[in-house]
């Protein structure tokens, strides 16, 4: 196998090419590994927080008891290992049990939770015990034993008791062994007007409140063994919720929960994620790709003489293609293992970078798996990148020798796209491994190819545009910089190289712009820049004859109470004149449409609001014409629909919505389409009227009150019960601080990874521009050979690469726009932000970086003796 | 033969009287009223319509005013929006309170919002039809002793008719209830409209 010796001969004859490649490769598959090891540590932090809401990896719950097939139907999915509690909850009245008391005991409504002494899984319920001072008694194990009850601090107020003393809840009495002091199972899809009791499980029966007619939550938990957690988290979770989802398909009455799907917030969070890093992933080996390509192109150009003196000389065509090839291989896989020793230094101090955001106890480990594909990409998939070049080596002959300049660049379109296919379905295959969704992989395609699409054809018209330029300057001014005027005009003469100059350049500006703003487009979706205003407490069932006394209750005790807010009940009747069971009669019948045709046959909570306030934005349409309906310039009162809430029901801008408010019909026209921020936790209704419409119909409202402590609370609780007693509060502090805090640390992840993205992308972009600038050496030989000065051809090169850099980068920052708009809107569900800043930074140091690197080059090169430059180049 | 003309005449004017007077049943309650997660055509106001028409003829109507979450203080506000309108209603059947135990809220207080409602009703010469309730065991026997009593109270002292309970048949049997085990399911609503129909036709 002389090509074997050939190829490793190429390898070491050429040590720079050979350590260019071997960098270039190793910082793609470094940014994918460092990126995929992140990745999988970040989705372990916050997978451990959403098991905590749940307590486990997975719950099967229902208001009946789960029968025994039910059980071993369920226990039968789980893998060996698996551990399984079970749980019962419901509300009752506990009264205290106290001496003195005169007459019937106080009892308030409680939320109690029996649970077995396991309880929980994951995460800790941290409490203080009878002294007052934090506990880390296996209390969970003592409730087992004795009758003891662990309690929110809202139950010691509202009872008047304190730990020590007893409350009886049905027929049991229950000693208060502590008082709850964090919960991690509080999040936002557990608001509960209740404070929560903890008994064990053994003691639900003898309350006697578990029996025919009660209403008990049965939720059997499922912790999966931690080698599962931890390997595929969340990915396993989610598998067997689907199995376990097959299973009970109609059995509508059994709910299940993964720790992922527990709270709609976190999981839209964890999605959002996981798709931002998988772009990530794959922005870094796209890049590298295009480096690589770009290097093997220049790499085959300056060696095809050499592989046609070997042709002429006897050997096979295959040959060269096989030298070529084994190369490849052989420094794609130094390039790898380069990348994991890269990675394996890199990644302390990442971890150390990403403490502050993601807490010190965060492991960053190199995934075993991540290493397999890096090794793999590099050394397979640098030969099958490079395919395009070896379908050109087909056609060489000892032709070859007597001309001056052989591009591999040009070979035949149909024949380039059947050797690039097999790297489109490469990077397809990673981008839907990356994204868990084929989605997200075709969108990735296609938005890349369309990307390229226009940075050629816009390249081919820019540089061609230039040398009519170069001309009409040199006719119509005195300028006469004829280095310069070389360059413009130059960009004519050799634009099919300068053209995959562009477009990579392009492409690579386009890529690394579009990261910072997806990046600020999910902060600021994740996070809330009304942190003053943040809700402490909801105040629900205000009647609209209490509005006003409330309002003044709060003022008086000094509480901020935000915006009240009218609920107003009502069923969408019809859209377009059409009732809501005919719009879709004459539509074949499918899953979707009846969920959809379902959804739509609801009741609704209406609001009315004149204007879009901060937690909003305008996605389509126009703002209401007036703040109230007028009835002498307006045909129909106004309507503004949530836009996920349209995309569900299907309902469009201009459409005619008859709601049955009360018995009482009420139209409206569909004006706009509103993008709710959710993360700001104000209330807000998929259905807003225009004021003056529905003002009179029968409406309660919701109110907010920020900044509230516990006493505060709980004294307002008091007070309210006595003057307003409908009206309930909800403590909202702490599920919004915990859904905020994550959203936050989700954010920062995002930010760090957009800053290793552009340090990735800025080191591959190095390798590039070194190899461009080295490809104009030859040019600056002849050029000193024909007794151009120093300045004039310095000038000459950096002009020429300065125009490509700056152009290209311009026209790739234009394309990144449009690729933040388009996984904005397909990808995340979230608002596209002009971030131009973010974007326009990253493209000026592409150009600035090529500048540099040119500049560097080029003063390295003008110094060598024109004759070594010719050797080399030949 | 003039005392028969003169009787026939009289019966022919209350008639006409009757006729334009149509009874017209507002069904004042909560989710259970609404027909949560149901077509609004298999909740109990919609069968009661049916009923109703096929006994005292198409102008008579029953009136689908349930809210979901609603709580008995709902109650005042909402009967005098109904009384504006152009249906005004002759009968009611007020549903109201199970939101108030959900809540935890005074029994005390459901009650007087109850009677508040009430007496609106009378002043307005609307005969009431108070919907009894029972709460589920798991809330405590005491809680759920006062509850159920305060409805027979109301009914007592305010000398209005009271379906007993409710959801008499309905409660605590899966398969008349939607998978919350609360509300109940289409099969529910045609033993509430049962229910209802039986302690509501000797008020027509």
């Amino acid at each position: 196998m002389i090509w074997r010796r050939l190829a490793w001969r190429e390898i070491i004859n050429t040590p720079k090419f050979s350590l260019f490649f071997i960098l270039n490769i190793a910082l793609g598959l470094t940014g994918f590994i460092t990126v995929t090891a992140l990745k999988s540590s970040i989705d372990q932090s916050l997978s451990g927080k959403s098991r905590e809401i749940l307590g486990a990896d997975i719950a099967v719950s229902a208001f009946r008891p789960i029968t025994f097939d039910e059980i071993t139907a369920f226990d039968a999915l789980v893998p060996r290992g698996t551990r399984i509690a079970e749980e019962s909850g419901w509300v009752s009245m506990v009264a205290a049990v106290t001496e003195s008391s005169h007459g019937a005991p106080p009892a308030r409504l409680m939320e109690i939770r029996a649970v077995d002494p396991t309880f929980p899984f994951y995460g800790e319920v941290a409490f203080t015990g009878e002294d007052g001072k934090p506990s880390t008694d296996p209390i969970f194990r003592q409730m087992e034993v004795e009758p003891l009850a662990l309690a929110a601090p809202e139950l010691y107020f509202q009872l008047d008791l304190k730990p020590g003393q007893s409350v009886k809840i049905g027929d049991q009495v229950f000693r208060l062994r502590g008082t709850i002091a964090s919960d991690p199972s509080t999040s936002s899809a557990s608001f509960s007007i209740a404070p929560r009791i903890y008994i064990g499980r053994k003691w639900a029966h003898q309350t006697g409140l578990i029996q025919l007619g009660s209403r008990i939550t049965r939720t059997r938990q499922y912790a999966l063994p931690a080698q599962f957690s931890e390997a595929q988290a969340p990915s396993d979770a989610e598998a067997l919720e689907a199995k376990f989802k097959a299973f009970a398909k109609t059995r509508s009455d059994l709910r299940i929960r993964s720790h992922t799907s527990a709270t709609d917030e976190l999981g839209r969070i964890l999605k959002f994620l996981g798709d931002y890093l998988g772009i990530i992933a794959l922005v870094a080996i796209i890049l590298s790709g295009i480096g690589g390509n770009f290097l093997i192109l220049a790499h085959v150009r300056s060696k095809i003489r050499d592989l046609a003196i070997l042709q002429s000389i006897g050997a096979r065509p295959s040959s060269a293609r096989w030298i070529i090839g084994w190369q490849m291989i052989l420094l794609g896989f130094g390039g790898a293992i380069c990348a994991v020793a890269i990675a394996a230094m890199l990644l302390p101090a990442i971890r150390e970078i990403l403490a502050p955001f993601l807490g010190t106890g965060i492991k960053v480990s190199i995934q075993k798996d991540s290493v397999i594909m890096a090794l793999i990409m590099g050394t397979l998939g640098t030969p099958i990148a490079g395919l395009p070049v070896f379908m050109h080596l087909d056609g060489m002959s000892a032709a070859t020798l007597f001309r001056e300049h052989e591009d591999p660049s040009k070979i035949k379109n149909s024949r380039w796209l059947l050797a690039a296919a097999p790297s489109i379905a490469i990077i397809f295959g990673l981008a839907s491994w990356q994204a868990r969704s084929p989605k997200a992989g075709i969108l990735f395609l296609v938005i890349t190819g369309i990307s390229i699409l226009i940075l050629a054809a816009s390249g081919t018209i820019l540089l061609r545009a230039l040398a009519p330029v170069s001309r009409m300057i040199k006719q119509q001014t005195r300028w006469r910089s004829w280095p310069l005027l070389m360059a413009l005009r130059h960009t004519r003469r050799s634009s099919q190289n300068l053209i995959v100059s562009f477009v990579t350049l392009g492409l690579c500006a386009a890529l690394i712009s579009a990261v910072p703003q997806i990046q600020a487009i999910l902060t600021s979706e994740l996070t809330s820049s009304e942190k003053t205003a943040l809700p402490g407490l909801f105040l629900f069932d205000i009647q609209p004859e209490q509005e006003a006394p409330l309002r003044n209750f709060l003022e008086s005790r000094n509480l901020s109470s935000g915006s009240f807010s009218p609920l107003i009940r009502a069923r969408l009747d019809r859209i377009n004149d059409k009732g809501i069971g005919e719009t879709f009669d004459n539509i074949p019948g499918t899953r979707e449409r009846q969920s959809e045709e379902q959804f739509k046959n609801r009741t609704y909570n209406l609001s009315v609001r004149g204007r879009l306030t901060g937690s909003e934005a305008l996605a389509a349409g126009r703002e209401f014409q007036t703040v109230t309906f007028d009835r002498t310039k307006q045909d129909l009162p106004e309507i503004s629909l949530e836009k996920r809430f349209a995309e569900r029901t299907g309902i469009r801008l201009d459409d005619v919505l008859e709601f049955n408010v009360q018995g009482v019909p009420v139209k409206g026209r569909v004006v706009n389409l509103r993008r709710v921020r959710w993360a700001s936790f104000q209330p807000n209704f998929f259905v807003q009227f225009q004021k003056g419409v529905i003002d009179d119909a029968p409406r309660t409202y919701l109110g907010t009150v920020t900044e509230t402590d516990f006493d505060t609370t709980q004294k307002l609780q008091r007070e309210l019960a006595q003057s307003f007693s409908n009206i309930s509060i909800v403590d909202v502090k702490a599920s919004v601080a915990r859904i905020l805090s994550i959203s936050e640390q989700v954010a920062l992840a995002i930010t760090a990874m957009a800053m290793l993205c552009l340090v990735a992308g800025m080191g591959v972009l190095t390798a590039i521009t070194l190899q461009q600038s080295r490809a104009r050496s030859y040019e600056t030989a002849i050029l000193k050979v024909l007794g151009a000065s120093f300045r004039e051809v310095y000038v000459r090169v950096l002009g020429e690469a300065a125009i490509v850099a700056f152009f290209a980068a311009a026209t790739g920052l234009a394309i990144s726009f449009g690729i933040a708009w388009v996984l904005s809107v397909f990808l995340f569900d979230g608002a596209w932000v002009f971030a131009a800043k973010a974007a326009v930074i990253p493209a000026l140091l592409i150009v600035a970086l090529t500048i540099f690197i040119t500049m560097a080059t080029s003063r390295m090169a003008l110094r060598t003796k024109a004759r070594n430059l010719l050797q080399a180049e030949l | 033969m003039k005392w028969i003309l003169s009787f026939l005449s009289f019966l022919s004017l209350n008639s006409t009287a009757l006729a334009v007077t149509p009874v017209v049943v507002l069904c004042l309650g909560d989710s259970l009223t609404e027909g949560l997660e149901i077509s609004p055509d298999a909740a109990f106001p919609a069968l009661l319509d049916k009923r109703l028409k096929k006994k005292l003829g198409p102008t008579a109507e029953a009136l689908n005013a349930g809210i979901s979450g609603s709580t008995s203080a709902s109650g005042p506000s909402r009967l005098k929006f109904h009384l504006g309108s152009p249906k005004k209603p002759t009968h009611m059947i007020l549903e109201l309170g199970t939101n108030d135990a959900l809540r935890g809220l005074p029994v005390t207080a459901m009650k007087k919002n109850l009677e508040d409602t009430i007496k609106i009703a009378k002043e307005n010469k609307i005969k009431v039809l108070l919907a009894g309730m029972k709460m589920p065991p798991s809330y405590g026997p005491a809680y759920a002793k006062s509850f159920e009593e305060a409805f027979k109270l109301v009914a007592r002292e305010q000398k209005v008719a009271l379906i007993p309970f409710f959801l008499e048949g309905v409660a605590a049997h899966p398969e008349f209830n939607l998978p919350d085990g609360l509300h109940p399911n289409p099969q529910g609503h045609r033993i509430i409209t049962e229910t209802v129909w039986k302690n509501l036709e000797p008020l027509l």
